[in-house]
């Protein structure tokens, strides 16, 4: 038996012992993997490799390598829906990323009504998606009737478009997003502070430490981890987004909230060119590995500054 | 630990087996039988009375034709579910969709070809020339038109009334030109202080019921030049029907506040008295009802005018066999659309069956009276039965809808013929721009939609 054969059988034979060896706990593992496969992993895998065909439908005719991704790059809404993607990106993190490490730091000091305003900060993540698609059409609507315009008027001032005015349409969506998302990030950062020794604090107390001198030496160095681990995450998530835009504005006015995520939509079930959508993913996809990649050398170089 | 151990076991083969179960497939045929489904069923909680009048539809049929099996399925056509049951194999043997995404549906092979059915079963050569082309692809035909209609004006006629737009004989005043329209917008506003129009400008609506207007005007969108499609759209007739649109906004101040809105949006604000007209087939005019509109109050009129011609577009409901089904259930199929009263033969059993329709539509307080185009060439007896029908069971007021069942003087235009939900698209974003930018130029804004058009979807067309 030469060696590869013998190194393979050898491989195989502790794999199986390895099975064997916990044989209940793979396959209590079993659903959950089967079910990332079939659900994360082959998708992506097929969604790839049939990027690179020309189909009818669903049913791939052609491989034409890179031509979906050359009519993607052609084509002249791709660079504005790619700005406004980043646009959203920008403003979640002004807008959404310090939202919730405030409320978490206020929720960690708070001695009274803690637990009501935790509730009420959670509150709008257990609406469902169409109520809270309603209340905020309602809050921006632009008649004299929309809840923030009754609101402005108290103070004498002219019915405002809101979302219909272009320049800022991103915004209002993410400040909505924001309002809707804030509050799940809230309960893993103030989980986090909780868990931190009191007895830290009580020695910055007695090294003469004041409110904002404990937050800044003791809380935000302890969640700091958490902070960045969940700044990726919102960048991910915002990076994709596509349910709000649909909603609230399908995109407009003229194309002015467009994304990438509600462009892929728009190929596979308006257009029926599923190719294009599978193309646009995977450059989606190489966005954000780009950005999650440049994360990890900056957190570890980070990390090595602070020895 | 060996107990703890054997229920791990027990649990873990459970959640297992559960998955593999959940992809099995059932079918509960009988041997020998062609079994087929039929969409648009009704829900048996929400609408028992739908729900009985179906079933009995169904016993009746199978007492007819022993050898088939219908079953109802609450299948109604959704562009962004339609692809992934097709794909899946999931479509109702018997399914709708509209004659907007037919070409579409053909050209991807999610519908099953019929011309021989059709051929063979005498249908073929009695409907309207125009319609045989909308529903052929390729020289096939894959559809089976059910209903056809024309866009128009849908008009709420309370705030008509209310600024004095009623004639003497208690009939609304009809726009016969589109600035007839723009000026009746105006004096609606200015009376009322409500906005006298609404246009629809988002899902790629606002496109499509912006098309008579530009047609009406004189624009033509594409044509081929050498082979190659070309848009041509950026031209002064288009030019002049989004000025209309941007003067009755901006000038008039006719238009109401809130832009980004799709048909089922321009409706809303008709049927709850937000505003006074829009654009609209009939299908969208019974909507109103869902707002609180009386069917006294609905008024449809005819599309008015352009300065080149009065034109509309046709659209219409199709229904379409699904590609898995094989020529056995094909057959059934139309067996099921005869028998249900949508092809032009017409006995006693047919006619009890529209008859049972309209009443349970009129039971339903949806609006009977409106009048839609023909499918078939020729009138035929069940068109003339069906026409009796409406007039028995009529609940809207002739002439609030006088206008729009006149089919005269009119031209009837299809769709564009290449990328046409690609063109609505480029006309939502340009009619978002106007409605929302004051200052927009239409020229600029005509010349960079030809380029996107053109570059990202005609270049490209076969």
């Amino acid at each position: 038996m030469d060696l590869k054969l013998q190194a393979k059988t050898k491989g195989s034979k502790g794999f199986v012992k390895l099975i064997k060896k916990n044989l209940v706990g793979w396959l209590l593992l079993l659903p959950a993997l089967l079910c990332m496969y079939f659900f994360i992993l082959r998708p992506m895998i097929i969604g790839t490799y049939l990027s690179f065909f020309d189909m009818k439908g669903y049913t791939p005719t052609d491989f034409i390598g890179l031509e979906n991704y050359k009519r993607i790059f052609n084509d002249s809404m791709f660079m504005k829906n790619l700005i406004n993607t980043f646009k959203y990106v920008l403003w979640s993190i002004v807008i959404g990323f310090f939202l919730p490490v405030i409320f978490s730091l206020m929720l960690n000091e708070m001695a009274h009504m803690r637990a009501t305003l935790r509730f009420l900060i959670y509150l709008p993540a257990v609406l469902p998606a169409a109520s809270v698609s309603l209340l905020w059409y309602f809050v921006y609507h632009p008649s004299a009737g929309g809840l923030l315009n009754m609101l402005i008027a108290n103070f004498g001032m002219e019915p405002y478009v809101w979302l219909q005015d272009s320049k800022h349409t991103i915004m209002y969506i993410i400040i909505s997003m924001t309002w809707c998302g804030a509050g799940s990030t809230v309960l893993y950062y103030y989980a986090t502070l909780q868990g931190i020794n009191r007895e830290i604090y009580e020695a910055a107390v007695i090294d003469g430490a004041g409110f904002f001198r404990r937050i800044l030496t003791v809380s935000l160095p302890n969640i700091s981890g958490i902070v960045l681990l969940f700044f990726v995450r919102q960048i991910i998530g915002v990076f994709s987004v596509m349910e709000q835009p649909m909603m609230m504005t399908d995109g407009g006015p003229n194309g002015a909230s467009m994304t990438l995520g509600l462009q892929i939509y728009k190929y596979a079930f308006r257009y029926y060119k599923p190719q294009f959508a599978m193309a646009l993913g995977c450059i989606l996809f190489l966005i954000l590995l780009i950005i999650t990649c440049f994360y990890y050398v900056l957190d570890k170089k980070i990390d090595k500054m602070n020895g | 630990m060996k107990k703890t151990k054997t229920i791990s076991m027990i649990l873990a083969i459970t959640a297992l087996t559960g998955i593999i179960a959940g992809c099995g497939n059932t079918d509960n045929a009988e041997e020998g039988k062609t079994k087929i489904t039929v969409w648009g069923w009704a829900d048996k909680d929400a609408d028992p009375d739908g729900y009985a009048l179906g079933q009995k539809k169904i016993e009746d049929f199978e007492k007819k034709y022993p050898d088939y099996i219908v079953e109802g399925d609450q299948y109604q056509f959704a562009v962004d579910t339609f692809a992934a049951k097709a794909e899946g194999g999931a479509l109702p043997t018997l399914y709708n969709s509209f004659l907007t995404e037919a070409e579409n549906i053909a050209k991807l092979g999610y519908a099953k070809p019929i011309t021989d059915l059709l051929k063979n079963n005498g249908y073929y050569d009695m409907f309207s020339d125009y319609l045989l082309d909308m529903i052929s692809y390729d020289g096939e035909v894959y559809f089976f038109p059910k209903d056809v209609y024309t866009l128009g004006i849908i008009a709420n006629l309370d705030i008509f009334e209310q600024a004095g737009l009623i004639n003497e004989d208690g009939s609304p005043m009809v726009p016969n030109t589109f600035e007839e329209l723009a000026d009746m917008a105006k004096i609606i506003t200015e009376k009322t202080g409500i906005p006298g129009f609404v246009q629809a400008t988002t899902n790629n609506v606002g496109g499509w019921l912006f098309m008579p207007i530009a047609w009406g005007y004189g624009t033509k969108f594409m044509e081929q030049q050498n082979g190659k499609w070309v848009a041509t759209f950026d031209s002064q007739e288009c030019a002049n029907a989004l000025n209309l649109i941007k003067k009755m906004k901006w000038e008039d101040n006719s238009m109401p506040a809130e832009t980004l809105i799709d048909a089922e949006g321009a409706i809303r604000l008709v049927g709850t008295g937000q505003a006074a007209m829009t654009i609209g087939h009939p299908d969208m005019a019974k909507g109103l009802k869902n707002y609180g509109l009386d069917i006294n109050s609905v008024g449809m009129f005819k599309m008015p005018a352009g300065t080149a011609k009065r034109v509309t577009l046709l659209g219409g409901g199709v229904e379409a066999i699904a590609p898995n089904a094989n020529d056995e259930q094909a057959e059934a199929v139309l067996k099921w659309l005869e028998f249900d009263g949508y092809t032009p033969n017409l006995d006693d059993e047919t006619k009890q069956r529209i008859e049972e329709d309209y009443q349970n539509r009129a039971n339903k307080g949806e609006i009977i009276g409106i009048l839609d185009s023909s499918v078939w060439s020729d009138a035929t007896d069940r068109e003339q039965y069906t026409t009796e029908m409406i007039e028995k069971y009529r609940n809207i007021d002739p002439k609030n809808v006088a206008s729009y069942n006149d089919k005269t003087d009119i031209e009837y235009q299809a769709e564009e013929p290449k990328n046409a939900q690609e063109l609505y698209s480029v006309l939502d974003s340009m009619l978002q721009e106007i409605l929302t930018n004051k200052d927009a130029d239409v020229h600029d804004l005509l010349e960079k939609a030809v380029s996107d058009f053109q570059n990202n979807s005609l270049d490209y067309a076969e």
